[in-house]
């Protein structure tokens, strides 16, 4: 197998157009799996890991561009505060070591439903930066980026340069439920970002379908409810109708199946919940 | 699912070395806190489906909850110095134990471990 070492992003592209069938490689946290469970079919590796400018993020006014390579445990612990449902989500990955090598562009560039940065990413409506050394830049919206099961929306010559994000206008919230309480892949997740100032509430669901999803009517429902009783600030009880119908409609836009983590009826039963708490705690923090 | 605290009261023989004494009763009960809450081998027809720790989950530091211990020191008149094996007792105990406190907690029948999820939301979840 052919290991390409890219040491600038130039030559990392051009790597990426001449070798359409290798598979990118940032901190090798799922790659390297799949070599070792020999599941890995690519034809080479490109290694993303010379490249500096991938671990770098900034913040332009309201704008986050947080680089494909920074680790999980810089996002939980730089960006606390401009993007809380991404560290909170930062948070549950794997162990402190998975953390310190896995980043969102190597949870992106894998596509598993599982992974846990994909629900935030779709609650925050983030755009992920894709680069083409023929075309150029272009930037797609996470809810068009998963197209299947560990498949994604990349050009064969396209690499993933980083990911933009709205700084928090409102809570954020994420939970993720498995077997044990650490080191664990997602049974389910969720997660919930409310942004009163555009009155829009953006939802993600993470390992319950074939690929990370939103659940549009169960945002377009909240939004209503809270325009209603003018609730977007917090402090008001959600009475408890809303909170089962918002879970309600959240479960019902998964679309799980039954395998070795939990059952489709359990991801179901656990999205509900989930959904009926990170609401409460998202209302309830604003108070 | 999460257990909070484990309490046990042994027979340890004469004790030796207490720390290790304890490290051994406490890595049995994690055992058998694995078997109550998350380890099994998932097979269908004949194949493993979950054949590598990333799905035969195990407990780690963060599921091991609290122990609270009391010794009883009483040698083995038949055995060299009064010394006890310690270490697998807890390992069949804390099973059981931690079953029947999922049991009271949640007033399911539980008749199988590990507990699953399913066992005490799902469809098929019997009532005691």
């Amino acid at each position: 197998m052919e290991l390409l070492r890219p040491a600038s992003w130039e030559e990392a592209l051009a790597a990426r157009a001449a070798h359409p069938e290798a598979a990118a490689l940032q901190g090798g946290t799922d790659v390297m799996v799949e070599l070792n469970l020999d599941r890995f079919h690519a034809s080479g590796l490109i290694d993303l890991t010379r490249i500096a400018e991938l671990r770098e993020w900034e913040r332009d006014g309201e704008r986050v561009r947080l680089g494909a390579g920074v680790p999980y445990t810089r996002i939980e612990r730089e960006l606390g505060r401009e993007l809380p449902g991404l560290a909170l989500a930062a948070r549950t990955v794997g162990s402190p070591q998975i953390r310190n090598r896995g980043s969102v562009g190597g949870n992106l560039g894998a596509a598993s439903p599982a992974g846990d940065s994909h629900p935030p990413l779709l609650a925050s409506r983030a755009r992920i930066e894709a680069h083409s050394a023929a075309r150029g830049v272009r930037l797609i919206d996470a809810a068009d980026f998963y197209v299947g099961p560990k498949r994604n929306a990349l050009e064969p010559d396209e690499l993933i340069a980083a990911v933009h994000l709205d700084v928090a206008r409102g809570p954020q919230q994420f939970g993720k439920v498995g077997a044990r309480n650490a080191m664990v892949i997602a049974g389910c997740s969720f997660a919930l970002a409310l942004d009163p100032r555009a009155r829009r509430v953006g939802t993600g669901i993470g390992s319950a379908g074939p690929t990370p999803l939103r659940a549009p009517e169960a945002e377009a429902f909240l939004a209503g409810v809270l325009d209603e009783q003018a609730a977007w600030e917090g402090g008001r009880r959600i009475d408890d109708a809303t909170l089962a119908r918002f879970g309600e409609l959240v479960a019902a836009a998964a679309r799980p199946i039954d395998d070795v983590r939990a059952t489709a009826a359990y991801r179901r039963h656990a999205l509900a919940v989930m959904a009926r708490r990170m609401l409460t705690w998202t209302l309830g923090e604003g108070s | 699912m999460r257990v909070v605290e484990i309490a046990t009261t042994q027979d340890v023989g004469r004790i030796m070395n207490p720390l290790a004494l304890a490290g051994q009763v406490e890595g049995g009960i994690a055992q058998g806190l694995g078997l109550a809450v998350m380890e099994e081998i998932q097979v269908t027809d004949g194949i493993v489906r979950n054949p590598s720790f990333t799905d035969y989950l195990i407990p780690t530091i963060l599921d091991m909850p609290p122990v609270r211990m009391e010794l009883l020191e009483h040698p083995q008149p038949l055995s060299p110095y009064g010394l006890n094996g310690v270490g697998e007792p807890p390992t069949i105990a804390s099973t059981p134990a931690i079953v029947a406190a999922i049991r009271a907690a949640t007033g399911r029948a539980l008749r199988r471990v590990p507990v699953r999820p399913d066992d005490i939301v799902g469809p098929a979840a019997e009532a005691r």
